[in-house]
């Protein structure tokens, strides 16, 4: 692995596309460059799907499913405002609620992702993606137990706020209280972090 | 103005409810009430993406794992 790691450095930018690159191919319609999006992020994207869906054959589908979406929606994306990495978790993440809840409309849900992805903006985003990890896990980590708590319920098992104050006994007014502080926190640690990146090269 | 189905939340009342909104994680009454209001309000529209992709960042707590070729 490091070794490809130590190749890929020294071809450098001249032969590797970034991903702002391969989704503007993507927007003028390249398959390859579809293919080449898939092998970076593809382990990524099983990754969440798995852990949401449960089911391997179910996380191939929202795999799938997900690149599908990029490529139908690629001529939204604004490369100076999200990067292509949080776009693919974001429809990762709806694809796999998709499935955990069978009752909305697919098509509602899908005019909301196309606006949600349209909308974007992660201009805090830590180039480093090593770095950007270590963030996220601190910022989680330091959370109070049952923020954390809502936050996982939230994201990974797409539980509804109320859904959620049934299952932990808490009342609605808390876990909207907990959600608030959680998501508050989590950007506040994930907007230093990226400050600190800038001021440490 | 007075138009009976568009009495628009105020922005206070739907900077609380965006954290929950970003997580996709509102009931259905709540969720539109929030859509209704982003269409209009492009502060509360950009409080919503940057939220959005603070969620998006939680998928980083996941081990990636190579899907099946």
């Amino acid at each position: 692995m490091a070794m490809v790691q130590a190749i890929e450095d020294l071809a450098g930018d001249e032969l590797q596309d970034t991903d702002a690159q391969l989704m503007w191919r993507l927007r003028s319609r390249d398959e390859d460059a579809l293919g080449e999006l898939y092998d970076r992020h593809a382990a990524l994207a099983f990754g969440l799907a798995l852990r949401m869906v449960r089911d391997r054959a179910a996380a191939e589908e929202v795999v799938q499913d997900t690149f599908l979406t990029l490529w139908r929606q690629a001529a939204n994306y604004r490369p100076d405002r999200a990067s292509c990495r949080s776009w693919i978790c974001t429809i990762v993440r709806s694809r796999a609620i998709d499935r955990l809840r069978r009752s909305a409309s697919k098509e509602a849900r899908d005019g909301q992702l196309a606006e949600d992805l349209a909308g974007l903006c992660d201009t805090w985003q830590l180039a480093d993606e090593s770095l950007r990890a270590q963030a996220v896990h601190q910022a989680v980590e330091g959370l109070p137990r049952e923020q954390r708590q809502v936050l996982e319920l939230a994201y990974f098992l797409g539980l509804s706020q109320a859904e959620i104050s049934e299952r932990t006994g808490a009342p609605l007014g808390t876990v909207k209280g907990r959600t608030r502080l959680a998501l508050q926190h989590l950007r506040s640690a994930l907007a230093s972090a990226t400050q600190l990146e800038e001021v440490e090269p | 103005m007075a138009d009976e189905g568009r009495t628009s939340s105020s922005c206070a009342e739907v900077r609380d409810l965006l954290p929950a909104y970003a997580l996709d994680s509102l009931e259905m009454g709540p969720a539109t009430q929030v859509r209704e209001h982003l269409k209009e309000c492009p502060d509360c529209r950009a409080e919503s993406a940057e939220l959005i992709a603070a969620v998006a960042a939680l998928a980083e707590q996941v081990d990636p794992v190579p899907p099946p070729p």
